[in-house]
């Protein structure tokens, strides 16, 4: 196992002439939960951009140790046409295993194969949460996770979070919510 | 994510969306049936590989104006961005899909048209084989134009000012190769240009496009 999964080092982003955040400079390391706080229009969507590599860094540098990373935005990236299953094949063939995947974030069977649209927001948001436990990836980014959930669904997710930053996985969340974890794994960035 | 995987992904979202997929082909054989109900019977036969091209050209442009847009608003295209297959290849196996459920089905709609305008089989059979040759590189200009302007408000309208300037050498061979035909004379030459446009933007398209998708999002 690296030391670190992801090195950022003096990352400076601006918009047109108004700096958004300089010099910033962090690990992300095995085997802990990195929770980046910071109020409305911080940066920290953007960061999450910068280290999934969807932008590209203006100043400073983020090396990454790991190839694949788990990246879910503000949107669920779900086809709301097809159903969860059929969503999850894309990126997981195994079915029993997505479907595991989807119980295990409280989404019952007979929601299954409906298509995405008749599910409500929270339902379609742990979809989009499944996809991320599947990947695989060592590293998830997580932008705003807990939006549209009930606190079912946010326990479950914490309860993944933990078990993936035990089984040696790392996770970058921003999110404005306390995250109920072990104070072993969890480390803050605020964003100013 | 796999190029399979994807590939089996589109073609089933292509396949719900089927009402809007079916769009595009109502709309070539609404507009295409309405030339033989204004013009004399015997211009007919001159017309038909004009009036059918241009009709297939603007029901691709139709095609194209969700291709990208959908993908860009569920954010859709940042799974792809992030995907550890690169994104040329998935850029090109949605093309496939798209091209596909859109235009293979205006081919089948095709000796319709040519009993509606009644055309020569002969004529009919140069005709196709000009879509076939011409359509690839109109996708890859369309796709292009798309990706371009998949973040903008008034994206299909700068899709159609994009594509329809870089469409004109394609329709002007692809007619001068149902010109020839029809006057007796090879059409290997201009059949040659089609082909060679469709093997350069097929072969580098697909990094283009993904690399417009990139600037889109940044």
């Amino acid at each position: 196992m690296p030391e670190t999964y992801l090195s950022v080092k003096n990352l400076t982003h601006a918009y047109g002439r108004s700096a958004l955040f300089s010099g910033l400079t962090f690990d992300v390391t095995p085997g802990t939960i990195l929770q980046v706080t910071g109020k409305n229009g911080s940066g920290k969507t953007t960061l999450l951009k910068l280290l999934s590599g969807i932008k590209m860094p203006q100043e400073g540098s983020i090396e990454w140790t790991e190839e694949d990373c788990a990246y879910l935005g503000h949107k669920n990236a779900i086809k709301t046409e097809l159903s969860p299953l059929e969503n999850l094949a894309l990126y997981q063939p195994d079915t029993s295993a997505c479907a595991l995947a989807l119980e295990d974030l409280g989404l019952e069977k007979l929601h299954h194969h409906r298509p995405c649209y008749r599910l409500s927001a929270g339902q379609q948001r742990r979809v989009a949460l499944s996809r991320v436990i599947l990947s695989n990836a060592k590293v998830w980014l997580l932008d705003e996770p807990f939006t549209a959930l009930d606190d079912t669904a946010k326990a479950h997710l914490i309860r993944h979070l933990t078990r993936h930053a035990n089984g040696g996985g790392s996770a970058v969340v921003a999110t404005h919510e306390r995250l109920d974890l072990e104070k072993s794994l969890l480390r803050e960035l605020v964003m100013a | 994510m796999t190029v399979q995987r994807y590939f089996l992904f589109c073609l089933k979202l292509l396949f719900r969306q089927r009402r809007e997929v079916a769009l595009p082909l109502f709309f070539f054989l609404i507009i295409a049936s309405l030339f033989p109900l204004v013009f004399p019977a015997k211009l007919l036969a001159t017309l038909a590989a004009p009036a059918l091209w241009i009709t297939t050209l603007l029901a691709i442009l139709l095609s194209l104006n969700n291709l990208f847009r959908e993908d860009v608003e569920d954010e859709f295209v940042l799974q792809l961005l992030t995907s550890p297959t690169p994104l040329s290849l998935l850029v090109a196996v949605k093309l496939l899909a798209h091209w596909l459920a859109y235009i293979l089905p205006l081919f089948i709609a095709l000796p319709l048209m040519g009993l509606w305008y009644n055309l020569p089989t002969e004529s009919l059979s140069v005709l196709a084989l000009s879509l076939l040759l011409g359509t690839p590189t109109l996708l890859i200009l369309g796709a292009l134009a798309a990706a371009l302007s998949a973040g903008l408000k008034q994206g299909g309208t700068l899709l159609m000012l994009i594509t329809l300037p870089l469409a004109m050498p394609i329709l002007l061979f692809a007619l001068s190769m149902v010109d020839m035909s029809a006057s007796g004379l090879s059409y290997a030459a201009a059949g040659d240009f089609l082909f060679a446009m469709a093997v350069v933007s097929v072969s580098i398209g697909p990094y283009v496009i993904a690399s417009a998708l990139r600037i889109s999002m940044e």
